[in-house]
């Protein structure tokens, strides 16, 4: 299974989430499978942490987001370091009345010091 | 299931977009003849094409080398990274059976350590195939080439950049967190029972061990103890090059192959103040700002403090200089004569009695991998391997038989399970998982050539961190090819064992870090042959498929034509100092005990532990575990206590090859029959019920494959038509509900059996489970091998143990495998260590330390 990278590079005077993957621009989602895993590289000389965030780019509040939740991305990341821990991708359970979770999903996030910063990865259950 | 359902109540806020089926399409083929442009991402897929996916051959590459020359092996061996096309087995879990029905290859860019072999301006040496696609694809580490006598002399450099990983610098000296690497989700380390310094962590160090070699432990030899850390970098370009160490290095190599001119057993540098100036002040300055990185505890110190007390200092930054002699033995007798009063000690210690060398290195197939304890695993999956060839007598016999270089040209088959971090860092931890794919030289199933008639020496290197390769099973070599297994582990086979038909056109099994020698010729008729391997961790892995699986190794293709060749009979000399052990010279014995916990079986605070792995009870400390007095020989009784999952811990020892003396492997089958009549099973029952059957044939410990089912155990027999399993069937039977009948079976016959009615078959031998433990031990007619003629290994994989349960004791009682070693703990003092090769096992703590004691004290009594 994987291990997937997203850059975190400078971009106009912030920064943007590049997924590591030659031909992708700022702002592409990184495509990954169910339990692969995803760590962030801080190529800014900013501290930055990827934070899960609703659709509408919302963060979630801390309090739904402990250290050991599965929606946990990483700690702050200092600049010119990487991230931890590992972002395992987890499938969404079912809904029922589904059986099983979705074959696809995506996951939002910011940089929780930079709100504008965003970024999707889009998991897949295969 | 909690993590799902803590997962759902979450992330259920979140998924809003799902895609539709049309974005899961793989992404197109790359161009195959040159690099090709950089291709858009395609939302939702995270592949790309394989090598190999738009019909091309992927033929085998020639792995570049450093070869020896003058006497030296010198070159620079550059330890780096690089997003490479790594090809992963899906879906996952279905692992347990590695190229099984509905699992394929996929592949993706994934960030991996690399060994590559550069000049002095750190530009890859010649040699290195042109990359086909986007992503370069993996290959080994360069084949090291030198000859018995030849000093090794490698400029060893670290550029990986830590920040294309995450963050896994040796975490465990941080002052913060865990010490391990980390997974959300509380994956990792999680509930897994795994600490510090026992899981997986520092990934970014390096370090080489020479797999195989016999030869200095210490300071600049094969000393696994080693940390060297990716060198600092400015402005993103890393400070520590070939070329900034060049200079210092040189002198060192210079001084170092002075010291070492002295006697073939001298050992040089003893001391850090034997390493240049000006590289001990540039790693001084480079350590000390180093520990100047918030939350971390501090390098230079813990060097410090070593090199006050004499001791080799352990850390570096960005580049360590390798040197040491490969040993000749060149004595024409065993054991060698005592040298004269007066000539040099042969150590470090000033008095010492002079002394001879008692073994020389077996010139032969060896290799070398990384062995930073706690990232030996995802190194050497990251691809961090490569092979040595150490050559002498045996090449230029072999040589006179087939031309000139004939050794030279021998294929050179680096096999691995590459991937990247470890399963059990994952949300599905993969317990049941055998690991990726057999690559090849970087490849999956490559292609070369063979004239017909033709005759090549293949060099076959199991480099995998964690399975064994069955090679060519079952029935041996495939039809059309010949051949004769000639060298195991880096040492030739002696006359006898060269022309034995036991070692013509076998299957053997290659464990993690086994070796082979082969001499094959093709057919006389072109077309290809592909040459398989089944994947196991332990035999009765395969007893447990429907069918094993011949998992595609490689494939030769028979074409064009060349001069008339033949399988030689005349075996290159055999070494005086590779004369079989005699149990005279045994001088002292041990027992030596790896031991795995099933999984959530250990009583521990953690509420779902994975399986922990231990040595004599404890996991790896850094305590001495095991203590020999210097030129030694020892009998170990090396002992497995895993009972379930049934794992054959493959075990290696640094520095000296052993020989094996007795195997005893409780798990053994006899046969395999066909069973008469058919079955009926039902989910959730442990009974099954014949027609036309002869159960009253078979006895508890029995094995019963019935397809779908895997292997199952018989606990009792009631009649010719019931009988009862030793756990009930979990899995429906395929394609009818709950229930299942008219099904076909076979029968394992096993080799032991634990009860005395009905009275054993010719070739089973009875072992007391209750009331006699004097009976476990290996048959008559397989509890010793033959008077002479051993092989010699360092690696052997430990048989696994069986529970033997039988109605009224379901809790049953375990009988431990085991096999004896003897070796010779000779010519090197210092410390080393043994370990499981599963090297997921050996970073969470299989390992321990052994010291070889000097036989003189430094102490001088005129």
């Amino acid at each position: 299974m994987p291990d997937w990278k997203i850059n975190i590079n400078p971009a106009g005077g912030g920064a943007a989430f590049v997924p590591a993957i030659h031909g992708a621009k700022a702002g592409d989602p990184l495509a990954a499978g169910q339990d692969d895993l995803v760590t962030w590289a801080n190529n800014t000389k900013q501290k930055h942490q990827p934070w899960p965030a609703t659709s509408s780019w919302a963060p979630l509040p801390d309090d739904q987001v402990p250290r050991t939740s599965p929606l946990y991305l990483s700690d702050p990341i200092a600049a010119g370091g990487s991230s931890r821990p590992s972002y395992d991708v987890a499938q969404p359970a079912a809904v029922p009345p589904a059986t099983t979770g979705p074959a696809q999903w995506t996951v939002y996030y910011i940089c929780k010091n930079h709100p504008n910063e965003r970024g999707t990865i889009i998991g897949n259950a295969n | 299931m909690n993590r799902i359902v803590r997962c759902f109540l979450a992330l259920s806020l979140l998924v809003a977009v799902v895609l539709p089926a049309s974005a899961q399409r793989r992404r197109a083929a790359a161009p195959a003849a040159a690099p090709a442009p950089a291709p858009t991402p395609t939302p939702g897929s995270q592949w790309i094409a394989c090598l190999g996916d738009d019909g091309t051959t992927v033929t085998l590459p020639v792995i570049p080398e450093i070869a020896a020359k003058d006497g030296k092996l010198r070159g620079n061996l550059l330890l780096s990274d690089a997003q490479e096309r790594i090809a992963f087995r899906v879906p996952f879990g279905l692992g347990v059976i590695p190229g099984g029905s509905g699992t394929s290859i996929k592949c993706a860019p994934n960030y991996v350590r690399t060994f590559q072999a550069v000049d002095d301006k750190g530009k890859p040496v010649p040699g290195y195939p042109p990359q086909t696609g986007t992503y370069p694809d993996p290959m080994p580490g360069p084949t090291l080439r030198a000859r018995v006598g030849d000093l090794v002399q490698l400029t060893f450099v670290n550029q990986i950049n830590t920040q294309d990983f995450g963050d896994s610098i040796d975490r465990g000296e941080k002052n913060t967190g865990t010490g391990c690497d980390e997974t959300g989700n509380n994956i990792y380390p999680g509930t897994t029972g795994d600490t510090y310094p026992d899981c997986f962590h520092g990934s970014s160090t390096g370090n080489i061990h020479f797999h195989g070699t016999h030869t200095n432990p210490n300071s600049t030899g094969d000393n696994v103890f080693l940390e060297i850390r990716p060198s600092l970098r400015t402005n993103g370009k890393p400070v520590v090059t070939p070329a900034s160490v060049k200079p210092a290095f040189d002198r060192f190599f210079a001084e170092c192959a002075q010291k070492l001119q002295v006697s073939v057993l001298s050992e040089w540098p003893y001391a850090w103040s034997d390493l240049p100036l000006a590289y001990r002040t540039a790693q001084e300055a480079m350590l000390k700002k180093y520990d100047t990185t918030p939350n971390i505890k501090k390098l230079w110190p813990v060097d410090a403090a070593q090199i006050k007390k004499g001791d080799w200092p352990q850390y570096y930054i960005g580049a360590y200089p390798y040197c040491y002699r490969i040993p000749d033995y060149v004595q024409s007798t065993f054991p060698p004569p005592a040298p004269a009063a007066g000539h040099h000690t042969g150590g470090p210690l000033s008095g010492a009695p002079p002394r001879a060398l008692q073994m020389g290195q077996s010139p032969g197939t060896h290799w070398y991998h990384a062995h930073k304890h706690g990232s030996t695993a995802i190194n050497v999956a990251n691809g961090m391997t490569g092979a040595i060839i150490i050559e002498g007598g045996y090449d230029d016999a072999l040589n006179a038989v087939y031309g000139t270089n004939f050794t030279r040209n021998a294929k050179v088959l680096v096999i691995n399970q590459l991937g990247v971090s470890p399963n059990l860092e994952r949300g599905i931890q993969g317990v049941n998982d055998k690991g990726a794919n057999f690559s090849v030289n970087g490849r999956i199933n490559p292609v070369f050539n063979m004239y017909p008639g033709e005759v090549q020496m293949w060099r076959i290197v199991n480099t995998s961190g964690r399975a064994s390769a069955l090679f060519a099973a079952p029935g041996g070599a495939p039809a059309g090819l010949s051949w004769k297994q000639i060298a195991q582990d880096g040492v030739q086979f002696n006359s006898v064992n060269f022309n034995s038909q036991h070692f013509a056109n076998n299957s053997f099994l290659l464990a993690a870090g086994n070796r082979a020698d082969l001499l094959v010729q093709a057919p006389a008729n072109p077309g290809p042959i592909a040459v398989t391997a089944q994947n196991e961790v332990d035999p009765t892995d395969l007893l447990a498929y429907p069918t094993p699986v011949n998992l595609p190794l490689f494939t030769v293709n028979v074409t064009g034509s060349g001069p008339a060749m033949t399988l030689t009979t005349t075996a290159p000399a055999f070494p005086p100092f590779l004369i079989d052990i005699k149990p005279s010279e045994v001088t002292g014995t041990k027992v030596v005990t790896f031991a795995s916990t099933p999984p959530n079986a250990t009583p521990t605070t953690n509420a779902n532990p994975a399986a922990q792995h231990t040595i004599n009870g404890t996991k790896f400390n850094g305590e001495v575990g095991e203590v020999v007095l210097m030129n030694n020989v020892e009998e170990w009784k090396i002992v497995n206590q895993s009972y379930g999952p049934l794992i054959s811990h493959p075990f290696h020892i640094h520095i000296n090859p052993f020989q094996i003396t007795e195997i005893f492997s409780p798990n053994d089958t006899l046969r395999t029959d066909n069973g008469s009549g058919t079955v009926a099973i039902a989910n959730n029952s442990a009974v099954v019920t014949g027609s036309g059957t002869t159960f009253t044939n078979l006895s508890p410990g029995y094995g019963l494959n019935i397809p779908g089912q895997g292997a199952l155990t018989v606990l009792s027999v009631t009649d010719d038509f019931h009988l009862t399993l030793t756990a009930p069937l979990t899995v429906p039977p395929p394609g009818s509900g709950t229930t299942a009948s008219g099904l076909t079976y076979t029968i394992n016959v096993p080799r032991y059996v634990f009860v005395n009615s009905p009275a054993p078959l010719a070739g089973q031998c009875y072992l007391n489970p209750a009331a006699d433990q004097s009976t476990w031990k290996p048959c008559a007619a397989v509890s010793q091998p033959p008077a002479q003629n051993n092989i010699w290994w360092d690696t052997f994989p430990i048989p696994s143990g069986i529970t033997v349960t039988w109605s009224g004791n379901a809790n049953g009682i375990n009988i431990p495998g085991y096999f004896k070693l003897r070796s010779r703990f000779v010519d090197y003092a210092g410390y080393y260590v043994i370990h499981c090769h599963i090297l997921a096992h050996e970073d969470r703590g299989m390992m321990t330390v052994v010291e070889v004691a000097p036989l003189t004290s430094p102490y001088s009594h005129d």
